[in-house]
């Protein structure tokens, strides 16, 4: 299994820039996923990787190897199209044994290779037929045995599963997870779906315009978001409160979010406060500040609630397994769990 | 959406336009149309001749002056030879005869002479200031002698030259002369032909001779009409015989002088313009846009003759009137006018049929033209002349042209034994003839 | 309730269309079949022992053989080619698909002047040195060469139709097939033989029959090209009819003409049914 190293990588359509100086090194074995929101310059990232596009700058490197000029057929990939490009002439059988056909590999590896992938992926069943005779689950996991038939050195997923329904869904990436545990082979996936994202990933490089802005383990980019568009991005969507840095704390109007250490240049800076509706309680916390507000809304979603709170005028969402008791409640935030960013950079401030 | 009030009023105002210009145009043609005459005459003039638009405009515009000249209207009516024919019969039958004057080729007229169509002219009396070419007035003593009647005044001719490139008479052979060439004199042979492109491509390295041997040309003609005759003295009677045999070796010999590209030209105007060529044989009218574009580079003679005569086609086109058609008077002051030395020259220049009086070709202003008409004249006038008409077989015109054509092909083209081909297809062309229970020519 | 009326209105609609079958289509047809199968001897007859119908099958086909295969392999490769985005591609494709609006006589007409012992090849291989006597082309003597001015002729000018075709089939493959294609390895002529020529099948197929059908009506072409010593099909049509005024044996020809277009129309479907996925 490789290990697979961007450097300085961009892509230019025209006038676009459609990946703006990428640097990225993915470990050997490990399931990493580009995540951000459509148009970002994810498939452009992974086509350069695959062989399928020239990069316009940068190199890309396989175990050290540079790559960049070298034919996709020849780098050992195996890819998963959002499209799954399953060609249509082709019986399922077919369509997993051409890839090995090329290779001129003996008919009987050709064969055992064909079941094994078949049997991973659960598809024994629909080696006789044509793709037009499949479901878009089913199309899926023939890309997927195709992909993964061939023992590429690095596998590619282009948003395998955003043309299936949602519980499908979440029960194919489990099985996508499973698999590349099982094979170890080194995977980059694409897909613009955070949850999907957290999931699957070992690693998860966040995009945005064609750039990356943090790479980090899920806890990393959840925990630790390196600016307001991961924060945004990453987890239910964060209330966020405009505040200022004073020699005691963060000053966000309503309360003061206390710190020790406060650098004295930092003080008097304009900020963005980001707090995570997960991380507003109704009951008191450890070291928590206190705030009271009104309730004005509440989204029941079963197994717990959205409560909409207005506090000073400023709403902020908290969720909660505890329904409020009354209309006038208290909140209880820990400073620890604040996120603030630089109002202009949207840079995150370290602050404790 | 338009609203309907707008669309109302748009298509008001479309017709107040179109009815003020009706009205404005009817003033206009009221005050400048032609001032009321005495009433004019009108008579009626078929002809199979002339039919292709172009040609058909030109008609109208000399018939146009004729009107100013004389104050008849003619109205000119191309018809297809069956139609007339039909027509005639039925009209003189019934005895409303509406046709003054038909036009169409000897051979054409000789049917209607048959069926007794057609008035003696006889009695009209001769045109002055024109003199008719021998072979026109031959071909009006032919019918007399038939008929007893004069049945038609030639009208204009066309028929087949060879054209030369002025360069090929630095090579002419020993005894022959540019001025037995453009004469046609007793030198100007077959023979001297062949010996002259063999002198050519001797000097040359090139094979100059051209014959329209393609999909569309016309050297069947060249077989029946022009070498068979002139060396049996028949078109068809003597297809198979010594004389035949030697025609054939000649033309085998001199198609080794030929363009090997003979065989896709159908006109000869584009090779000699070209130079790919420098001797061609062709029809007037395939010929005649080389002669316009450049007159200074060729020059225009009789055909060769054989060691029977000068055989060759004469397409004669003439004037016949009806019998008992109206206004003959009026009729035979057209032919007059038709047969006019000027007329005839502007007919040269504009549709490429050439004058049948001598003093058309003076008269003649395009060089190109008048080259040609010289070198038609000087062949209609020649004295051993053997004028011969295409012969007229109706729907067996195609395999009577076939059978020289697969002569040729198996002759000349792929080398069969000539007596061989020649017994084969014997049968074939009396076959028609006996079919038609007509004299072979 | 359904009137009597109601239930032949149908028939009543459909009566037109029948009236101009039968008027157009079938009553030409018919007369076609009388005047080439009956008549004493009947012209059908006649052309099956003509000396001629050997030569007519060996160029026809010789034409049919060389000009479309070749022209189904250029359109292919034209399309590879023009699938790729270059600069001045649209001028170049412009260019390459010109000769569609040339008429066949004209398009004939401009290869005769251009190879014809006096023409620009010839001149400027003579100018440039490179031979000293023309190459000849056309003429009874050198009928093998004008076979491959008429191929040339008919390649050039009839191959942009094929190219249209086969490049609209090839711009409905998607991407995405032939990038999987590449991804896994496969070469242009691996892609080409598994992906592409399977999923174009049926486009081939169609500009066979249609290039089939026009080809064996070519006749001006020839007879600008070759005279009357190339003989095909159709050029004998047009001799019988407007040379032999022979109405019978010109459609005793038109209806060979007709039955190898059926022939080689069902062979093509036969040979070229497109597999079962392809859509
Ligand atoms: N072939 C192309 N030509 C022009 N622009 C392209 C092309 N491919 C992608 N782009 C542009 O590049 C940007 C990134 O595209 P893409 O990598 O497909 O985004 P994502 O996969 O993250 O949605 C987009 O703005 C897209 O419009
Ligand atoms: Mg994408």
């Amino acid at each position: 299994m490789v290990k697979i190293d961007l450097e300085g990588v961009s892509k230019r359509f025209g006038s676009v820039i459609a990946v703006d100086n990428v640097s990225l090194s993915v470990s050997s074995g490990e399931l990493f996923v580009l995540l951000g929101p459509s148009g970002c310059g994810k498939t452009t990232i992974l086509r350069i990787i695959a062989g399928l596009e020239t990069p316009t700058s940068g190199r890309v490197y396989f175990d050290g190897v540079d790559v960049t000029d070298m034919p996709s057929g020849k780098r050992g990939v195996g890819m998963v199209f959002q499209s799954y490009a399953v060609w249509p002439h082709m019986k399922v059988y077919d369509n997993i044994a051409l890839p090995l056909r090329i290779k001129k590999l003996p008919q009987s590896e050709i064969d055992a290779r064909v079941r094994s992938a078949a049997r991973m992926l659960n598809i024994e069943n629909l080696l006789e037929r044509y793709p037009f005779q499949l479901s878009g689950g089913e199309k899926q996991r023939v890309a997927v045995a195709r992909a993964i038939a061939v023992e590429p050195r690095v596998l590619l997923m282009d948003e395998p599963l955003s043309n299936l329904d949602a519980l499908l869904r979440v029960q194919a990436r489990a099985e996508i997870k499973r698999l590349q545990r099982e094979l170890k082979i080194t995977t980059i996936y694409v897909t613009h779906d955070q949850v999907e994202a957290m999931a699957l990933a070992d690693r998860i490089a966040v995009m945005n315009k064609g750039r990356v802005m943090q790479v980090g383990t899920v806890d990393e980019v959840y925990n630790k978001p390196l600016n307001r568009f991961v924060a945004h991005f990453i987890g239910s969507s964060m209330n966020f409160v405009e505040g200022t840095i004073t020699d005691r704390g963060v000053d966000i109007g309503f309360a003061l979010i206390p710190y020790s250490s406060v650098p004295d240049e930092l003080v008097g800076k304009k900020v963005s406060v980001g707090i995570r509706p997960e991380d507003i309680y109704l009951e008191p916390i450890q070291g928590g500040v206190v705030l009271k507000g009104r309730v004005v809304l509440i989204e029941n979603l079963a197994s717990e609630y959205i409560i909409h709170i207005d506090v000073s005028g400023t709403l902020l969402r908290a969720k909660t397994k505890l329904y409020p008791q009354g209309e006038e409640v208290r909140l209880y935030i820990h400073p620890s769990k604040v996120h603030v960013f630089d109002t202009i950079t949207e840079n995150r401030i370290h602050i404790a | 959406m338009l609203s309907k009030a707008i669309v109302t009023r748009t298509i008001a105002i479309i017709i107040a336009v179109i009815v003020i210009a009706a009205v404005a145009g009817a003033a206009i043609y009221m005050f400048t149309r032609p001032p009321m005459e005495k009433p004019v005459i009108r008579i009626l003039f078929a002809s199979t001749q002339l039919a292709p638009p172009a040609e058909q405009a030109f008609m109208v515009e000399l018939l146009t002056e004729f009107y100013k000249e004389t104050g008849i209207d003619v109205s000119f009516l191309p018809f297809g030879y069956v139609d007339i024919a039909n027509k005639l019969e039925a009209e003189i039958k019934a005895g409303r005869i509406t046709v003054s004057l038909v036009g169409g080729l000897s051979t054409e007229i000789d049917f209607f002479a048959s069926k007794g169509l057609l008035e003696d002219l006889g009695r009209f009396g001769a045109l002055g200031g024109r003199t008719f070419l021998e072979a026109a007035i031959r071909a009006v003593e032919d019918h007399k002698k038939i008929y007893g009647i004069t049945t038609f005044v030639p009208w204009m001719t066309a028929t087949f030259v060879v054209v030369i490139n002025n360069k090929a008479f630095d090579y002419l052979p020993s005894g022959l002369t540019k001025d037995d060439v453009v004469k046609g004199t007793e030198r100007w042979t077959w023979d001297a032909m062949l010996a002259w492109a063999k002198n050519i491509y001797e000097k040359t390295g090139k094979r100059l001779v051209g014959l329209p041997a393609g999909a569309g040309g016309l050297l069947h003609r060249l077989l029946h009409g022009y070498l068979y005759v002139s060396y049996t003295g028949y078109q068809a009677q003597k297809f198979n015989s010594p004389e035949a045999v030697q025609m054939w070796g000649l033309l085998k010999e001199l198609w080794r002088y030929s363009h090997p590209e003979s065989t896709t030209w159908s006109a000869m105007a584009d090779p000699l313009l070209k130079e790919d060529v420098w001797l061609a044989w062709d029809h007037t009218a395939r010929v005649i846009s080389a002669l316009k574009t450049s007159p200074e580079k060729f020059t225009v003679a009789p055909v060769p003759k054989g060691p029977v005569g000068r055989g060759y086609i004469v397409v004669l086109a003439g004037l016949a009137i009806p019998k008992g058609a109206p206004n003959q008077e009026e009729a035979w002051k057209l032919v007059e006018f038709l047969t006019r030395p000027s007329t005839q020259a502007r007919i040269a220049e504009r549709v490429g049929f050439f004058p049948v009086v001598s003093e058309a070709t003076p008269a003649i202003t395009d060089p190109g033209v008048k080259k040609i008409a010289e070198g038609v004249t000087a062949q209609l006038g020649a004295r051993d002349s053997i004028a011969v008409a295409i012969p007229p077989l109706g729907g067996k015109a195609g395999d009577f042209i076939a059978i020289y054509r697969e002569a040729f092909e198996r002759i000349v083209l792929k080398g069969e034994d000539i007596g061989a081909v020649l017994s084969g297809l014997e049968p074939k062309l009396k076959a028609i003839f006996a079919e038609l229970k007509m004299p072979e020519p | 309730m359904p009137s009597p009326l109601r239930k032949h209105i149908p028939y009543i609609l459909v009566a037109p269309s029948l009236a101009y079958l039968a008027f157009f289509i079938s009553y030409p047809i018919f007369y076609t079949f009388s005047l080439a199968l009956f008549g004493n001897p009947s012209p059908m007859v006649e052309v099956m022992t003509s000396p001629r119908l050997g030569e007519v099958a060996l160029y026809t086909t010789l034409i049919i053989a060389t000009v479309i295969p070749a022209q189904i392999v250029i359109a292919i490769f034209a399309s590879l080619f023009f699938l790729n985005r270059f600069r001045g591609r649209e001028l170049v494709l412009y260019l390459f698909i010109a000769p569609l609006a040339i008429n066949e006589v004209a398009a004939a007409l401009i290869w005769y002047t251009m190879l014809s012992s006096s023409g620009f090849l010839n001149k400027l291989l003579i100018n440039t040195g490179v031979i000293s006597a023309p190459i000849y082309f056309f003429g009874y003597e050198f009928i093998d060469r004008t076979l491959l001015a008429i191929f040339l002729t008919e390649v050039w000018r009839a191959t942009p139709i094929v190219f249209i075709i086969i490049y609209a089939g090839m711009q409905m493959i998607s991407r995405d097939y032939l990038e999987a294609a590449d991804v896994f390895g496969l070469n242009l002529w691996q892609k080409l033989r598994y992906i592409i020529l399977p999923l174009i099948k049926p486009y081939i197929q169609t500009a066979l029959i249609i290039r089939t059908l026009f080809a064996l009506q070519v006749v001006g072409p020839i007879f600008i090209l070759a005279g009357e010593y190339v003989r095909v099909l159709a050029t004998e049509v047009v001799y019988w009819y407007s040379m032999r005024l022979n109405p019978g044996v010109a459609s005793a020809w038109a209806l060979l003409i007709g039955l190898v277009t059926l022939l080689l129309g069902g062979l093509y479907i036969k040979l070229l049914r497109p597999s079962a996925g392809a859509t």
